[in-house]
């Protein structure tokens, strides 16, 4: 569903990302783990075509991200570090909004149903925005990718910020879009959740991918000795 | 058609809920309805006024009694400039140059009781017309609205979020570009319905007003149009919306009052305005000289005396049928206003040349040109007080010219106990002054409004041409969002075909 094949980012003579090969398929959750700067947003900006690659291609679903954009991103949802829906519109005006921005319509009760099935209460889904927790505006995101039947989700950081319970919430709630046969990429830094929702972590350093590492056949202890061990290399 | 839809409805949402259409557009609004009804008044009572000093004026002429026509031709006369029934609109150059001319005999007359001072020192920072709220406030409101509409969303993260659904990034801008421009139809239909109302009121104006009138809508709505591309343009290409706050104030400020008063002095510096008692002096030092090959006031009399003495084959003045006294006055009279001609000559070419340095400067500032746009349509603007000036001189010189002849056939030189009646000033033909041309008003409002126009088209272009290109780029990335290609590959039958 996801691909990347030599992809690279340069600016200048600085390398964010180099010579990325990684392919994630339906129902998988890949993890990116990796300091600050690793290249771990820079991946998923190039699956977005928010930026253009240097070298190399990212696909989605086999069409690439800069020759068919509109088709690719039709495939994708996509949920931010800062996490900002519309301060000013209640929940499922939110997801009104985005949903029709993709070409979406939904009745009302179908969008209280999303919003719903990712656990934001119908009393919530009324009140503005602006209100809303981080994970509350995260459940809302999650829900734009629900009625948009997005077939990849792209996640960066998604629990930072996140206090336990709610990180918890969000994880399994990953786990049932991946049930759903949806690809996730998720960028973060939190080892304990991604080899808890990821089915392989990845991790990075200095704009390349180092190793990956199924998460069935390691324990969290071990990856966390394996991440700092690649950090201190 | 559906996704813009949205979006407008969106940006609209947001103006309600954020209080900006209730504290920023409604008091604006309340503004418009205000000026718009205190211009209607402020017409309608100078037309009062008007029409009351006309109607004493002539009643003191013709009630001053006997009395030696050359001293009548001193008591003189007053003309009061008629308004143009849009003056509510925009007062133009009106409370500056005064509207009063006070005709005699020798000077040729200005307008006096310029409006402007009658007012406190701080009722000349700006008079309160829909004019004037439309040129300067009306961009101040679009700007607070149009400002942070891209790079509020880039700031929020929203925009990442639009984006990612696929969007068109051309559709995204053209919604927010409906719905800032959307809020011009609301000032400009205020004024006119408002008009309408103090029509109704007050008295109708003129039918062919009204199409000015629209005319004047349809170029201020050009002209927010403009401050509304531009807000939008700054807000996608800075990264803050201070920064294009700043950016948009900044142009508001060079374009309304930086730039206009720039243009004013650069005309005054390269083609400056005779100062009023060098020019008045030079006029009166002219007419006693002569101009050249003339000879001077005494020769030129002398000689009109040897030639009329002639013509009427006497050798004395007394043994003339006429008074040459009156003849030589006209003489005099006529002479001067050669002498007026030439150097009004000069001076009109000076503003001519002035005014096409207020062109070449309004085509760095669209309010300069929406403001010498407006007084032409309006006829409010220095081409229209001009050309009553001008009705003004010629009505003085037949005024003039009436009453010499009068002395000049009625009595005999020397003669200066002759006294009219009351018949010779009831004789005295009532002023009427002829509008101007409406096409060489049309020539000026074009020259002006094709440079809006000018304005307009480019930055919509910018906008909805080159803009789309870039506005999803992110700071940190090197490349734009590449919008959809007419060869993309299609999806295949059941795939989804929206742009997300």
């Amino acid at each position: 569903m996801l691909e990347a094949k030599n992809l690279s980012k340069n600016y200048g003579h600085y390398t964010a990302l180099s010579q990325l090969n990684l392919s994630i398929e339906a129902g998988e959750v890949f993890c990116l783990l990796g300091a600050n700067g690793a290249g771990k947003t820079t991946t998923i900006h190039l699956f977005l075509n928010f930026i253009e690659p240097s070298e190399g291609e990212a696909r989605v679903n086999g069409r690439s991200v800069v020759d068919a954009p509109h088709l690719a991103r039709a495939e994708l949802a996509y949920i931010p570090e800062r996490v900002n829906v519309y301060d000013q519109l209640t929940g499922v005006e939110n997801l009104d909004f985005f949903a029709q921005l993709g070409g979406q319509r939904h009745g009302r009760s179908e969008l209280l149903d999303y919003l719903s099935q990712v656990g934001l209460p119908a009393r919530a889904a009324y009140q503005r925005v602006a209100t809303y927790s981080k994970g509350m505006r995260q459940k809302v995101c999650l829900a734009i990718a629900l009625a948009k039947q997005a077939r990849a989700l792209l996640l960066d950081e998604p629990t930072s910020g996140l206090d336990p319970k709610a990180a918890n919430e969000f994880i399994q709630l990953l786990g049932d879009l991946a049930e759903r046969g949806v690809a996730i990429l998720m960028a973060t830094h939190d080892l304990f959740r991604a080899r808890e929702v990821g089915h392989r972590v990845g991790i990075m350093k200095q704009g390349h991918l180092l190793e990956t590492v199924p998460t069935s056949s390691i324990s969290a202890t071990d990856l966390e000795k394996l991440y700092l061990q690649h950090m201190h290399d | 058609m559906n996704t813009i839809t949205t979006i407008v409805k969106r940006e609209y949402r947001e103006f309600w809920r954020r209080g900006l259409l209730r504290w920023l557009l409604l008091p604006v609004l309340a503004l418009l309805v205000m000026a718009t009804l205190v211009g209607f008044q402020r017409h309608h009572r100078y037309q009062a006024e008007m029409a009351a000093g006309t109607e004493l004026s002539r009643q003191h002429w013709e009630n001053q009694g006997e009395k030696n026509p050359h001293s009548a031709a001193h008591y003189g006369i007053y003309l009061f400039k008629p308004l143009n029934a849009l003056s509510f609109f925009d007062f133009g150059v009106n409370p500056y140059t005064g509207s009063v001319f006070f005709l005699e005999a020798h000077y040729r007359s200005n307008a006096a009781f310029a409006a402007i001072n009658d007012r406190s020192t701080l009722g000349r920072f700006g008079i309160f017309s829909p004019a004037f709220l439309l040129a300067f406030i009306a961009p101040l409101l679009i700007i607070f609205f149009g400002h942070a509409s891209v790079s509020g969303e880039r700031r929020r993260g929203t925009l990442d979020l639009v984006a990612a659904t696929g969007s068109s990034p051309r559709h995204w801008l053209l919604g927010k570009w409906l719905a800032t421009m959307s809020l011009i139809p609301p000032l400009v239909l205020t004024v006119l319905a408002t008009a309408v109302i103090a029509a109704a009121i007050h008295g109708p104006i003129p039918s062919e007003s009204w199409w000015r009138l629209a005319g004047l809508a349809l170029l201020y709505a050009v002209y927010l149009g403009v401050f509304a591309n531009l807000s939008l343009i700054a807000s996608a290409l800075t990264k803050h919306s201070g920064a294009s706050l700043m950016l948009l104030v900044a142009f508001w400020i060079g374009s309304g009052l930086a730039l206009p008063r720039l243009a004013a002095s650069t005309s005054e510096q390269l083609h400056p305005t005779p100062n009023q008692v060098q020019f008045e002096k030079l006029m009166s030092e002219e007419k006693k000289a002569g101009l050249p090959g003339d000879g001077d006031k005494q020769a030129r009399t002398e000689k009109l005396k040897e030639e009329t003495l002639a013509s009427y084959g006497v050798d004395k003045l007394e043994d003339l049928p006429i008074n040459f006294n009156a003849l030589a006055m006209q003489a005099d009279e006529e002479y001067s206003d050669r002498v007026f001609d030439k150097h009004y000559r000069e001076l009109f070419t000076i503003h001519a040349n002035q005014d096409r340095i207020h062109r070449l400067f309004s085509l760095l500032s669209p309010t300069l040109a929406v403001r010498l746009s407006s007084m032409a349509l309006a006829g409010t603007s220095p081409e229209d007080h001009r050309h009553f000036s001008g009705q003004a001189e010629i009505y003085r010189r037949e005024f003039v010219a009436l009453l010499n002849h009068n002395m000049m056939v009625h009595s005999k030189t020397g003669d200066w106990g002759y006294k009219a009646d009351g018949e010779l000033w009831h004789a005295m033909p009532t002023f009427k002054s002829q509008p101007m041309d409406p096409r060489f008003q049309a020539a000026r409002f074009g020259n002006h409004g094709a440079i809006l126009a000018f304005w307009f088209l480019i930055s919509t272009a910018l906008l909805l041409g080159w803009l789309p290109r870039r506005v999803f780029r992110r700071s940190t990335g090197s490349g734009p969002i590449r919008e959809p290609h007419a060869t993309d590959p299609k999806p295949a039958h059941g795939e989804v075909t929206t742009p997300c």
